[in-house]
């Protein structure tokens, strides 16, 4: 995966609503499994990826205090909703709503989790855009401390945390619905549908 | 982090929209954390020259030091202040603001930042303050912000006054039309929708 030092290019490929990738991570972030459906839509093989994390798919206009806001959610098996870019193989990028179901043993450990990237609200991406540059610039001027301080003071602001006010750009409740039409349309395992809470905190 | 350049102060005015807050959060020792986009747009900087700045860059050379001086002993205290500012924008225009804040603290009771937000300033009362800044401004350039100090402090006392009672004075308000200010956002944030509506509707 080091190794793919691609140009991200201007074209964007679409997820559909209907779509969605998943991936199947060990509780040391190792990727297990990976559908069908991730080859065929960013180029990788199934090969490339399996036994490796996803960072090499990273996209420079992504802001690294967003990227370990992630982590810090996989850090406390929370699940966070926000909107993020990633580039394929051949250098395009696609825009995903991410998800995050974990799996725990009786003494809360984690055991593995599931990261699915899903369709996207077009309506939120341009004000997330903007917001994204913002914190890219101040990153790059100043530091991500900096950044964070920022993110922190917009959302204190607006008292949502950031997956509410991606739901709040994505126009809330049109969207839990979409979630869920996904979970019922792509038979995901058992206990899946239904257990999603957009609104979780 | 370069510390950003100084702008030459230009004697042109911009214009405030009296419905809208500019807002901006800082920690203990007045670095910027955040600032909302109303801030932004009136500075003329870009978030990322501003973050993490401390907010004297945007103050105007035109404000006495004395003023600064006693706005933060009483945000030290978490003591609200309105307060008439001048502030210099990146392009070196200025624009005058009636400030308000409110100070957050941690759960063992300590500062952590304040919030200050500030409305356009009353023309009437710019007019006043400005003889009075003048007047300490040059006094501290000729002797020192103590002795302006000095100066401000026996000018109340010779009115009777305190800072709070005068500026209320020199706004000719009450302090609770003054709260309502900036408390009613609901009906700023109505008004201003309605107007970009009927814009839409005669554009």
């Amino acid at each position: 995966m080091e190794d793919l030092n691609f140009i991200p290019s201007d074209r964007e490929v679409r997820l559909e609503p209907n779509q969605s990738l998943i991936f199947k991570f060990s509780n040391e972030y190792k990727l297990e499994y990976v559908n069908d459906f991730f080859t065929d839509f960013t180029g990788y093989e199934i090969h490339d990826v399996i036994g490796e994390g996803v960072e090499g798919m990273k996209h420079s206009d992504i802001p690294k205090l967003i990227s370990s806001m992630l982590y810090e959610s996989v850090e406390n098996k929370k699940n966070i909703n926000i909107i993020l870019k990633n580039t394929t193989k051949d250098g395009r990028f696609y825009w995903f709503l991410t998800d995050f179901q974990y799996e725990i043993d009786e003494e809360n450990k984690l055991l593995s989790f599931k990261y699915y990237r899903r369709f996207p609200s077009k309506s939120a991406i341009p004000t997330l855009e903007k917001l994204y540059k913002k914190l890219l610039d101040i990153e790059n001027h100043a530091s991500i401390e900096v950044a964070e301080k920022y993110l922190y003071g917009f959302l204190e602001e607006k008292n949502m945390s950031f997956s509410e006010y991606t739901a709040f750009l994505s126009k809330g409740e049109d969207f839990k619905s979409m979630v869920q039409k996904v979970e019922t349309s792509q038979n995901l395992p058992a206990g899946k549908a239904g257990k999603k809470s957009w609104f979780r905190k | 982090m370069n510390r950003l350049d100084f702008p030459t102060p230009i004697d042109r005015e911009i214009k405030l929209d009296p419905s809208l807050i500019i807002m901006s959060k800082t920690n203990t020792k007045g670095i910027i954390e955040y600032a909302n986009d109303y801030f932004m747009e009136i500075c003329g900087y870009e978030e990322y020259e501003l973050m993490g700045q401390p907010h004297n860059v945007i103050r105007h050379p035109d404000m006495p030091k004395v003023i600064f001086k006693l706005l933060w002993e009483r945000l030290h205290k978490g003591e609200n202040i309105h307060a008439l500012v001048k502030n210099l924008a990146k392009d070196g225009r200025y624009y005058w603001v009636l400030t308000n804040f409110e100070t957050k603290y941690n759960e063992s009771g300590e500062i952590i930042s304040y919030y200050a937000r500030r409305k356009a300033a009353p023309e009437n009362a710019i007019f006043t303050i400005e003889k009075l800044y003048k007047t300490l401004l040059a006094i501290e350039k000729n002797q020192s912000t103590e002795v302006a100090e000095k100066y401000f402090y026996g000018l109340l006392e010779e009115k009777g006054q305190t800072y709070d009672s005068f500026i209320l004075n020199v706004l000719n308000v009450s302090q609770s039309s003054l709260q309502n200010y900036f408390s009613d956002t609901s009906i700023i944030k109505e008004n201003s929708n309605k107007k970009g509506f009927l814009k839409r509707l005669f554009s």
